[in-house]
C-alpha cells in the first residue's frame, strides 16, 4: 500500500477500529495532493469541499483583522489534519473560518467532504471517527484559549515546542511571535533576555 | 412526563432521531437536580462523572489564573448542555477544565457519562449525537476567539445578546466585563459615552 495512505490509515485506527475493507473503500476515495510553500489551501470565508490529512510539510491557521494584522491560532504538521473548521461551520455553508497556507511543501492526502459522508453512513466506526476529531478539536481550542489568558509568553513558547516539535526550526520566529501574540521584537527580546539570566 | 425530561428529548430529537423507546431507556438513567443561586456544579481539575442540561436557570464557565484573575469564557441557560469540557478530556481523567457556577437557581437534568457511553455503545446515532455535541463546541468556541482578536470590545458588547439572550436583566454587569476582558469601570465608561453620542 501507498505510504501515505498507510500514515492515514495508521491515524485512523489510533481511534476507531476499521476493516481492511472499509479502509480500502476509504483511501479509493481520497487522493495525494501536493502543494508548494506559499500557497493558500483554504480562505477564510470561502466554502470548502475537502479536508486534508498531512503526510509531510507544515501549514498555519489563521486570520487577518480589519487592521491587516496577521493572527495566527495554530500549526498542522505531519499526522494532524486541517479542516480550517470548514466541515464544522454547517450554519455558513461549510465556509473555512481560517486561511490555511502551506509553510513548507506539503503532500496530504485530500478527503472529499462527500466521502466524509460516506464513511459517516456505510462504515459502523465512521460516525465515532468524527465525534472523536472534533472531541479532540474542543479540548485543543480550550487549552489555547486558557493558555493564552493564564501562561506568560515563555511559558507559551515553551509549550508550543512541546506540542509542535523542532517548530523552531521550520518556523519564522514572526509567525511563532504572531502565534503567541507579541511582535518580534518582544520575541526576539524575551528570548534574549532568558539567555542572558541563564548565563547567571 | 415532566416538563423538564420533555425539553431534553426536544433537544435531542432537534439533532438526531431517537425512538420512543430510546428515549425512554435514556432517561431512566438520569436525574433531575436542583442547585442554587452561587453553587459550583463543577470545580476545575476535579474529576467529573455527570453533564447536565439546564431547563431553568444561567451558569457561568470560567477559571481562576495565577495572580487571582477571574476570566469568564461563556454564559449557559436554558436548552443548553454543561459539560465544563470534562467529558473531552479523555487525556487527563475526565477532569473539568472551567469551574461552572450557578448565577440563578437552577434545574438541570443530571446525565452520568455512564448513561452516554450506555447511549453511545448501544443506540444507533448515539455517536452522531455526541459528534455534533463537539462540533457544536468547536465552532462556538472558535467564533469567540476570533471575535475577541477582530471585533471591538462595543461590537461584542452588542451581540453578547444574540449568544445569551437577555443576558444584561439575568447576569450581573462585572461578569460581563469580565466575559469582555475588560474592567466593570471601563465597561460602564464604554456604555456611559456611547449614550451621550
Amino acid at each position: 500500500m501507498n505510504y501515505h495512505f498507510e500514515m492515514l490509515n495508521s491515524f485512523i485506527t489510533r481511534h476507531v477500529d476499521m476493516t481492511e475493507s472499509e479502509l480500502t473503500a476509504f483511501n479509493q476515495k481520497c487522493k495525494i495532493v501536493e502543494f508548494s510553500k506559499g500557497d493558500i489551501i483554504m480562505k477564510a470565508g470561502e466554502p470548502q469541499q475537502n479536508l486534508f490529512f498531512i503526510n509531510k510539510g507544515l501549514i498555519r491557521n489563521y486570520i487577518e483583522t480589519d487592521s491587516g494584522e496577521t493572527k495566527i491560532y495554530n500549526f498542522r504538521t505531519e499526522g494532524m489534519q486541517i479542516t480550517g473548521y470548514a466541515v464544522y461551520n454547517y450554519k455558513d455553508n461549510l465556509k473555512a473560518l481560517v486561511n490555511v497556507q502551506c509553510i513548507e511543501d506539503c503532500t496530504m492526502v485530500q478527503i472529499p467532504f462527500s466521502v466524509i459522508k460516506f464513511v459517516i453512513e456505510n462504515i459502523k466506526s465512521g460516525e465515532r471517527l468524527g465525534r472523536f476529531m472534533a472531541e479532540g478539536h474542543v479540548v485543543e481550542m480550550l487549552n489555547y484559549i486558557i493558555n493564552r489568558d493564564s501562561m506568560s509568553i515563555i511559558e507559551r513558547y515553551d509549550l508550543l515546542e512541546i506540542d509542535y516539535p523542532n517548530i523552531q526550526q521550520r518556523i519564522p520566529q514572526h509567525m511563532i511571535a504572531s502565534y503567541l501574540g507579541i511582535t518580534p521584537v518582544h520575541l526576539s527580546n524575551l528570548k534574549k533576555s532568558r539567555k542572558s539570566s541563564a548565563k547567571k | 412526563m415532566p416538563a423538564h425530561f420533555e425539553m431534553f428529548n426536544k433537544f435531542i430529537t432537534k439533532h438526531v432521531e431517537f425512538t420512543e423507546d430510546e428515549l425512554v431507556a435514556f432517561n431512566k438513567q438520569c436525574s433531575q437536580v436542583n442547585f442554587s443561586k452561587g453553587e459550583l456544579i463543577m470545580k476545575y481539575g476535579e474529576v467529573q462523572n455527570s453533564l447536565y442540561f439546564i431547563t431553568k436557570g444561567i451558569i457561568r464557565n470560567y477559571v481562576e489564573n495565577n495572580k487571582g484573575e477571574i476570566k469568564i469564557y461563556n454564559f449557559r441557560s436554558e436548552n443548553m448542555t454543561v459539560t465544563g469540557y470534562a467529558p473531552y478530556n479523555y487525556e487527563d481523567h475526565l477532569k473539568a477544565l472551567v469551574n461552572v457556577e450557578c448565577l440563578e437557581d437552577c434545574t438541570l437534568i443530571q446525565v452520568p457519562f455512564d448513561a452516554i457511553n450506555y447511549v453511545v455503545n448501544t443506540m444507533k446515532l448515539g455517536d452522531r449525537l455526541g459528534r455534533y455535541m463537539a462540533e457544536g463546541h468547536v465552532v462556538q468556541m472558535l467564533h469567540y476567539v476570533l471575535q475577541r482578536d477582530t471585533k471591538t470590545i462595543i461590537e461584542r458588547l452588542d451581540s453578547i445578546d444574540k449568544s445569551f439572550p437577555n443576558i444584561h436583566q439575568r447576569v450581573p454587569q462585572y461578569m460581563i466585563a469580565s466575559y469582555l476582558g475588560i474592567t466593570p469601570v471601563h465597561l460602564s465608561n464604554l456604555k456611559k459615552r456611547r449614550k451621550s453620542i
